[in-house]
């Protein structure tokens, strides 16, 4: 026998096996309400003798196959865990932007209103309020002219008046003390003008001007006097000969931008981290 | 500041009143009121100046004019690589006090580039000032005449001063 036709046989025989129920009779929506609405009472004790087989069997088909279930229940579920998660995350950002609007409205409408009156950049006086200390620019000024050496500054737009405010400042300094008849080493070593504040460090031939804003620490005066030094070491030839051409200083350039340093406040986040 | 832009200080003195800062005021940019020549007794300006090919930052220290009570600060002459005597055609004695000047920068900073500004050009017939005096001037510095009030040879004084100042850098070096 072929083995096609045996496949075929034991087809036939499984076949046999198998309960042929009659088709269903045709009935309404109607006659279906009405024999739903009049089940037998016996139906009911069914139900109850085949809820434990039936739990029991769900039971062990979810122990054995548990993907399952998830399957099933995930969409549903993950729906409402998703719409939790997010009921609580927009939840906590209203309280976190609440927070913050009750927290530093005032703040920053004091602020706002600083800017106006002062005719400044709102984010100016923002940056003001969140800043320990900034050292924004720095001069080096040939003592003995008065002329702007090398000038380095975090805002470009500084640049061009300051060999004028070098000069100036070199004429304060030989005012100070010609008024008060201090002798020649004597020099200023800083200038308040509210929280700006411009410390000079001298050397023998040139001033480090440093304009700082904010509460500098004296780190920032190490900083400012580790760098005359290694100027004064590294172009002593070209400062005590100075003539007004800063070109043989370039090298020295470094150094200055070097002292430009800030440092932020920290947030009270950063703080708790 | 251009990296490589030379710059030079330049003292401007003279008299009370011959019109130093008005000579200068249309000329220059600066960034200080008046007042300060009345407190601190200096200006502070710049003029940029092309000589020779070169372009020149002069740093120009306007100071407070000289009377009977008020003498010029000597420090803030120090480290000047320039100097202009200015004086007022219609007051002779204003001549007298450029010489008395000039003596007293050379004690001070030493042998320092300068020139005469004679000013008030434009009232020539009110001069007290006579030609012998500027040819006397002449013998010490160049002498230019200039006019605030009309601007005449201003910017020529500067161009004056800067070559001789140039000049001197050359001979030093």
């Amino acid at each position: 026998m072929s083995r096609r036709k045996q496949e075929a046989d034991n087809a036939k025989d499984r076949s046999q096996w198998r309960i042929k129920l009659p088709p269903p009779p045709e009935v309404s929506e109607e006659e279906e309400r009405g024999y739903l609405g009049r089940a037998p009472k016996g139906d009911k004790a069914l139900a109850a003798a085949l809820e434990p087989v039936m739990r029991e069997n769900i039971v062990r088909g979810l122990k054995e196959n548990p993907a399952v279930i998830i399957d099933i229940v995930y969409p549903v579920l993950g729906r409402v865990v998703r719409k939790s998660i997010s009921e609580a995350i927009r939840s906590l950002i209203n309280s976190i932007e609440d927070s913050a609007r009750s927290t530093f409205s005032l703040r920053r409408l004091k602020w706002r209103f600083q800017a106006m009156r002062e005719g400044r950049p709102y984010t100016q006086i923002l940056l003001e309020n969140r800043l320990v200390y900034r050292v924004e620019e720095v001069m080096l000024i040939h003592r003995r002219t008065g002329l702007l050496a090398m000038h380095e500054s975090m805002k470009p737009e500084h640049g061009e008046d300051r060999e004028l405010v070098s000069g100036m400042l070199t004429a304060i300094e030989d005012f100070a003390r010609d008024s008060f008849k201090l002798d020649d080493g004597a020099n200023l070593s800083s200038f308040h003008f509210g929280d700006l504040q411009l410390i000079i460090k001298a050397s023998p031939h040139a001033l480090l001007a440093a304009a700082v804003r904010g509460a500098p620490p004296h780190s920032v005066h190490e900083v400012l006097d580790d760098a005359l030094v290694t100027i004064h070491e590294r172009c002593l030839n070209q400062l005590r000969n100075y003539d007004g051409d800063s070109s043989g200083l370039e090298s020295i350039r470094h150094e200055l931008r070097e002292c430009l340093v800030m440092q932020e406040k920290l947030r009270k986040k950063d703080k708790e981290e | 500041m251009s990296a490589t832009s030379l710059q030079k200080k330049i003292c401007l003195i003279g008299s009370f009143a011959v019109g130093k800062t008005s000579l200068i005021a249309r000329f220059v940019e600066g960034i200080f009121s008046e007042k300060y020549l009345t407190t601190v007794g200096v200006k502070i300006d710049r003029k940029v100046v092309e000589v020779e090919g070169q372009s020149v930052r002069l740093i120009i220290w306007d100071l407070a004019g000289e009377d009977e009570f008020i003498r010029v600060r000597q420090s803030y002459l120090r480290g000047a690589h320039g100097v202009f005597y200015v004086f007022d055609g219609t007051r002779g004695e204003t001549l007298e006090n450029v010489h008395s000047l000039i003596d007293r920068v050379g004690t001070t900073v030493g042998n320092v580039p300068g020139i005469a500004v004679a000013n008030k050009a434009d009232l020539e017939s009110e001069w007290e000032v006579t030609d012998e005096a500027i040819a006397a001037l002449e013998e010490k510095m160049p002498v230019v005449r200039t006019s605030a009030k009309t601007g005449d040879n201003v910017n020529a004084a500067f161009e004056t001063l800067t070559r001789h100042v140039l000049r001197s850098g050359i001979e030093s070096g």
